[in-house]
């Protein structure tokens, strides 16, 4: 047994009787586990990222459906909030 | 009796009402008032950018729902491609449906041999998997001459199959190169998780998959599938946006999911677990830790918006 499981385990526990957690309704989510279970399964932590992106590939694709055959859509333009400086005059390097 | 809000611009006087439906209102109520008012809302935590009927996620309540079918009861009850076909149609199969989609996914399964040959092979020998994961989504697209015809339905469900039977296979050459093992060609006779983990494992010919690992790794692909707007689904949103090809938003999606913030949660549970090495460590300092680090975050915590209300669901850093 991978010895990271029982200090999963342990933590999941002391986290749960834990007031500061159990008042901020904080628990352990897929997260926590999953990387546990992909080292179960013989993946290295380098392609966790990647086992994630798998299955998301359907997520993102059916989100792209949706959007391009929603009407109220249109390219995506968010605006700003300016915050630089006032129109100024160039001046020249040697007067700087 | 709709609920409405009010919006009065205290410079003018001005006042406009507008409704509320499913916890949103529409912000033109805004330009009807000043045209060149905008809301500062740096990461969107309020703002609602699109209407969707794909994911129902309330994190504090744990409830995550595709299509309105409970995650638990899906994770036990279906495969993934199941899931796949219900995230992308928006009801779940018929038999029939599910055949004819499972026979079309494994039959797509195969890359260009070029895909391998010429680009992969082109990476440094301690490349990232996820560096060549995302690069190599997009090259797919190059090999594909229809991949830009997105208005064409016919055309565009091509390259969602193209796309859900292809990502494995990519995966999979990408940790078979990062080892400098030879790379394993699709099993179509196999299931989408078996063939995955076949690409992934075999060396030489006496390997078969173990229908437990199998099923384990079908359900964590079924966990996984969708999870509403998040950091990945906006890019993909915002890419295709611009009417990008499929291929092309695929991989700026799992670019933005490179990032640890977003895609990095369980790497950062197994440097921690790894950190505090022994059950004995468990103890409260440690959970002192892992408070003042959720705390830290807590500031953050983005505010997620409900049918009926808005509360603050996600307080971590991580976010899937």
């Amino acid at each position: 047994m991978n010895p990271l499981l029982e200090v999963a385990i342990a933590l999941e526990k002391a986290a749960l009787s834990d007031e500061y957690f159990i008042k901020r309704k904080l628990y352990p989510n897929v997260d926590f586990y999953s990387g546990l279970i992909y080292q179960a399964l013989g993946f290295p932590v380098d392609m966790f990222t990647v086992l994630f992106a798998i299955p998301r590939t359907v997520g993102w694709l059916s989100h792209m459906q949706e959007l391009l055959a929603d009407k109220d859509q249109k390219i995506s333009r968010p605006r700003q909030w300016y915050t630089g400086s006032d129109e100024r005059n160039y001046t020249a390097i040697t007067a700087r | 009796m709709t609920d409405t809000i009010t919006i009065t611009d205290d410079r003018t006087g001005k006042s406009v009402t507008v409704p509320i439906t499913g916890g949103v209102f529409n912000s033109s109520a805004l330009r009807e008032l000043d045209p060149n008012l905008f809301m500062y809302d740096p990461a969107y935590l309020s703002t609602a950018a699109c209407a969707s009927s794909i994911t129902y996620l309330d994190g504090e309540a744990g409830i995550l729902r595709y299509r309105g079918y409970p995650i638990e009861q899906l994770a036990d009850k279906s495969s993934f491609l199941e899931v796949a076909y219900l995230l992308l149609k928006g009801e779940l199969p018929t038999t029939a449906e599910l055949e004819d989609w499972q026979f079309n996914v494994t039959r797509h399964t195969m890359i260009h041999e070029n895909m391998r040959k010429r680009f992969v092979d082109g990476f440094h020998y301690d490349a990232h998997p996820m560096g060549m994961f995302i690069s190599a989504t997009a090259a797919l697209g190059t090999f594909y001459v229809d991949a830009k015809d997105i208005f064409d339905s016919e055309s565009f469900d091509k390259q969602v199959l193209r796309l859900v039977a292809k990502v494995p296979t990519i995966a999979a050459m990408c940790y078979r190169f990062s080892q400098g093992l030879p790379f394993v060609s699709p099993n179509n006779a196999l299931s989408y998780g078996e063939n995955f983990l076949n690409m992934m494992f075999r060396i030489g010919d006496d390997y078969t998959v173990n229908p437990v690992l199998a099923r384990a790794m079908d359900i964590l692909f079924i966990l996984h599938a969708d999870h509403e707007q998040n950091c990945g689904t906006t890019a993909m949103r915002v890419v295709s946006s611009a009417n990008s090809d499929p291929y092309t938003a695929t991989a700026a999606a799992a670019a933005a999911l490179y990032g640890p913030l977003h895609g990095g949660a369980n790497e950062a549970v197994i440097r921690m677990l790894a950190e505090i090495g022994d059950v004995k460590n468990v103890r409260s300092p440690r959970l002192q830790e892992l408070r003042s680090t959720c705390h830290h975050h807590q500031e953050d915590g983005i505010r997620r918006l409900r049918s009926d209300r808005h509360e603050p669901a996600s307080r971590s850093r991580y976010r899937a």
